[in-house]
């Protein structure tokens, strides 16, 4: 180690050398994002834009307000954020923002799901740093909010979110003590077939954290994450027989809930169906993901809802 | 006005007024109305000022990159893409003798929709490896390549189906192109169904054509073609007048 | 006419038609994502199997397998009728853009609203309806041309597919399900829906067996026909009407399924030569093997998934349709 008087004169020389240095060493964000590209931030966020719902949960959890926000076409921006985006300048689809809005609310931040933005990245780039997050899974979530929370100058908050959400999830698993809760199918769609969700998308992914068996299975492709699922015929989900389906929401009347095999579903027969909010679709944020394990644990969790 | 006893013949036509050059006028000032429309209007509002500070770079960096790096390549790379759809179909109008035809008849769009969902499809597949950070979608990287490799097999394959004979039928080669490029759609539609669930919305914007995210870079990319187009179809304008006639 | 050199009798084709059918049949009762053996099959129906397997095959498969031979049935008459009445060998619901017209009035009225289930075969008739006039008049005065109207038809169907496509973008997030129903399939559909699409498919079968004379008639030449008492144009829209009615309906149910209104004909009609009365019959029949076959492939191939059945009717009536064009090469428009 170096004698006392050089290790002074090396803080001196660092201390007085860092205005001259700009912010590169104490004020600049790093951040490496799921695309693999580094954002370079001068300082922390106040303005971010979000490109899909994740980013404005995980702002408005973090305490800065989005700038600009995208919604779900006809069906707008989900409800349980709505009071809190109020006002709030809209994109257009996920998949296909407006550039020049974007761009007129000057944002210093993209808050983005990766893989609808990727194709646009050098566009959003030169409008303001974008942080691209694959949204898929319990650790795409965890990781994305620490970036985010990096991103928006509040690492602590955000490691503080994912702390409680874990200890959250860890208390809900122990209530149970470990026995195995039953079967469970996560359901989309409006037509004659649903879709069903694979073992690693959030929602499904919590609940066999919780000792639940996802009747979806193992998704054959786990370091993509995508496919998120699969059609499945009615004659199979027959055949896995859930004890419990939990419906996602939908614009249109369920078609294969009009077929005469559904009643005879075990889950249809014992009233175990139960119609998810709309943050189950997108469950990554930190408001939406708590809230998801909050529906757990009051419909499926209480203390006298059999198996 | 013209006397109408009077036939109009070369000799006594006013200067610059043939009907042909009326035409060649009308449209070149409609394009410019649309091109000029095309960087004045947007989801934006900007000014006619602003828009002029934008183009000649004297004014701030939102409406710099709104107009310039926005609007202006969007607009040239629609009417160039224009261009090119426009001359394609009248060459194979020519060639197949049917006012109807286009270039979907020769099953292109069909081929290169079809190994476009592919490639998004595959390209999932193929890039999810051990190291997370390689995820940049392949796909989207070659799309224009691969989607242009699908357009031209196809056609060269509807080319080649629609011999008679040793010699280009054009009705055969027409119909066969239909029925190649409802193939190709059922394929297409299949596909997407059955794996294309997480992208179904970016595919679905590119197979319906949009010329959302135009950039410089697209126009530089295409120009060498529309030129390498242009000046084959003057080179060839002597055969295909030609072929106008009956074979 | 295009010689067939291997013209049947009726009665042998029609027996080993229909045997082939009765087996198709029973494979399709004991394939799907469960195998049912033939034992099983019995015991589900006196009553003593277990639930699942009675469920699975009295209420999945048996709806789902008479609806593939009446929806294929459907489609060849259609398809016949068409080609018949225009005298248009490449004539067919696919060809002359109703299918695609069709679809995309279903899509419209499902992505504008929440429609009961009953108003989607009139929908679908509707835009049938619009999508062949549009097809006739594009064609215009060259309307007996047979490519002529296939080019009309193409372009029609280019349409139908670019407004659907647009709709498709601005219902966003559900897409997804709006293109596996596009690209056509009998998965899921059940007795409720073969309820519903009966009337639909059978008052244009049952009507159009009644009119087998005049059908026979138009397909002669147009002055022979009036010279026999025919009033040609009114019996020609009729027929169209039937065929339109036919495949839109079917579309209502189970999305665009396409090149069976057009193979199932062709295979009839190499087979029965010039028996013309038989054509009608067996395009119903080789069109309910076909739609049915290819549900069962459907079903198989990506086990446990099911493909699109329209993606295999496709993948096997365009080579068959190449090939057919192909043989043509000596006789243009028969």
């Amino acid at each position: 180690m170096a004698s006392l008087p050089k290790r002074i004169a090396t803080s001196l020389l660092v201390v007085l050398l860092s205005p001259v240095s700009g912010w590169a060493d104490n004020h600049s964000i790093r951040l490496t994002d799921d695309r693999g590209e580094t954002l370079r931030l001068p300082a922390a966020a106040t303005r971010p834009a979000a490109i899909s719902t994740f980013g404005a949960d995980v702002a408005l959890a973090l305490g800065t307000a989005p700038v600009a926000v995208t919604d779900y076409g006809l069906q707008g921006v989900p409800d349980y954020l709505a009071s809190q985006l109020s006002g709030v300048r809209g994109l257009g689809p996920r998949h296909q923002p407006n550039l020049e809005v974007l761009s007129s609310v000057r944002p210093d931040l993209v808050i983005a799901i990766r893989r609808y933005t990727e194709k646009d990245g050098d566009q959003i780039e030169a409008i303001a740093p974008l942080l691209a997050l694959d949204l898929i899974t319990v650790e795409d979530s965890l990781r994305a909010v620490e970036l985010a929370g990096q991103a928006l100058g509040k690492p602590a908050k955000a490691e503080a979110l994912n702390d409680r959400f874990l200890e959250h999830v860890q208390s809900l698993a122990q209530r149970n003590h470990g026995k195995p809760m039953g079967t469970v199918a996560l359901l989309t769609s409006g037509s004659e077939t649903p879709f069903v969700y694979y073992d690693h998308f959030l929602p499904t992914a919590l609940l066999e954290r919780l000792g639940f068996d996802n009747v979806g299975g193992k998704p054959p492709n786990p370091e993509s994450g995508i496919p998120l699922g699969y059609r499945i015929s009615l004659e199979a989900l027959l055949k896995l027989n859930p004890d419990t389906i939990l419906l996602l929401p939908t614009s249109r009347q369920r078609a294969f809930t009009m077929n005469p095999i559904w009643p005879y579903l075990k889950a249809v027969s014992t009233g175990q169906v139960y119609e998810m909010p709309h943050y189950w679709k997108e469950g990554a944020g930190p408001i939406a993901r708590e809230r998801i394990l909050d529906d757990i644990q009051r419909l499926l969790l209480a203390p006298d809802s059999g198996t | 006005m013209t006397n109408p006893a009077t036939t109009p013949t070369r000799a006594n036509r006013p200067p610059g007024a043939s009907p042909v050059a009326r035409l060649f006028l009308a449209g070149g000032l409609s394009l410019v109305v649309v091109i000029v429309a095309g960087v004045q209007l947007g989801a934006v509002d900007l000014s006619w000022s602003q828009v002029w500070a934008g183009l000649t770079g004297d004014s701030s960096q939102h409406v710099q990159r709104v107009v310039f790096e926005l609007r202006l390549p969007r607009t040239l790379t629609g009417a160039l893409i224009g261009i090119h759809f426009a001359l394609s179909g009248w060459l194979l109008q020519l060639l197949s003798r049917n006012p109807l035809a286009e270039a979907g008849i020769l099953g292109i769009s069909a081929g290169a929709s079809l190994v476009a969902v592919i490639a998004f499809i595959v390209g999932d597949w193929l890039v999810s490896s051990e190291n997370p950070y390689s995820n940049t979608s392949f796909a989207l990287q070659y799309l224009p390549l691969f989607a242009m490799a699908g357009g031209l097999v196809t056609a060269l394959a509807v080319y080649c189906l629609g011999m008679r004979h040793g010699q280009l039928s054009p009705v055969k080669m027409t119909l066969t192109g239909a029925v190649i490029a409802g193939m190709l759609h059922g394929l297409t539609t299949g596909a997407l169904a059955f794996w294309g669930h997480a992208h179904t919305e970016l595919v679905a914007q590119w197979l319906a054509g949009s010329l959302y995210g135009s950039e410089w870079q697209h126009l530089h990319t295409l120009l060498p073609w529309t030129l390498v187009g242009l000046i084959g179809v003057v080179l060839l304008m002597r055969p295909l007048n030609v072929m106008q006639l009956d074979d | 006419m295009i010689g067939s050199a291997s013209t049947a009798r009726p009665s042998t084709l029609y027996v080993a038609t229909l045997l082939f059918l009765v087996l198709l049949f029973l494979v399709g009762l004991m394939a799907g994502s469960q195998w049912v053996s033939p034992l099983q099959l019995l015991s589900a129906i006196d009553g003593t199997s277990g639930l699942l397997t009675r469920i699975t095959v009295l209420e999945l498969r048996l709806p789902r397998n008479l609806l593939g031979i009446l929806g294929g049935a459907a489609l060849g008459v259609a398809g016949a009728v068409m080609q018949g009445v225009t005298r248009n060998p490449l004539a067919s619901p696919g060809l002359t853009g109703v299918i695609a017209s069709a679809a995309l009035a279903v899509v419209s009225l499902r992505t504008l609203s929440s429609p009961g289930a009953m108003w989607l075969p009139l929908m679908a008739l509707g835009g049938g309806l619009l999508g062949g006039a549009l097809t006739f008049a594009i064609a215009g005065r060259r309307r007996l041309q047979p490519e002529r109207v296939v080019l009309a038809g193409i372009a029609v169907t280019s349409l139908a597919t670019a407004l659907t496509t647009g709709l498709l973008l601005v219902s966003g997030a559900e897409a997804a399900e709006l293109y596996y129903w596009l690209a056509g399939s009998l998965m899921g559909r059940g007795w409720l829906q073969l309820q519903m699409v009966l009337p639909w498919l059978l008052l244009p079968l049952g009507a159009l067996l009644v009119m087998q004379r005049p059908f026979h008639v138009l397909q002669l030449d147009d002055d022979l026909a009036l010279a026999m008492g025919l009033a040609v144009g009114r019996w020609r829209l009729t027929f169209l009407l039937l065929a339109l009615l036919l495949a839109a309906a079917l579309v209502a149910f189970t999305g665009p399924i396409v090149f069976i209104g057009l193979v199932a004909p062709h295979i009839a009609r190499r087979l029965t030569g010039d028996q013309i009365q038989h054509w009608l019959p067996l395009s119903a029949l080789f069109g309910g093997l076909l739609l049915l076959a290819a549900d069962i492939l459907a079903r198989q191939l990506a086990f446990p998934q099911e493909l699109p059945v329209g993606m295999l009717t496709a993948l096997i009536g365009a080579p068959w349709l190449i090939y057919l064009l192909n043989s043509r090469a000596s006789t243009r428009s028969a």
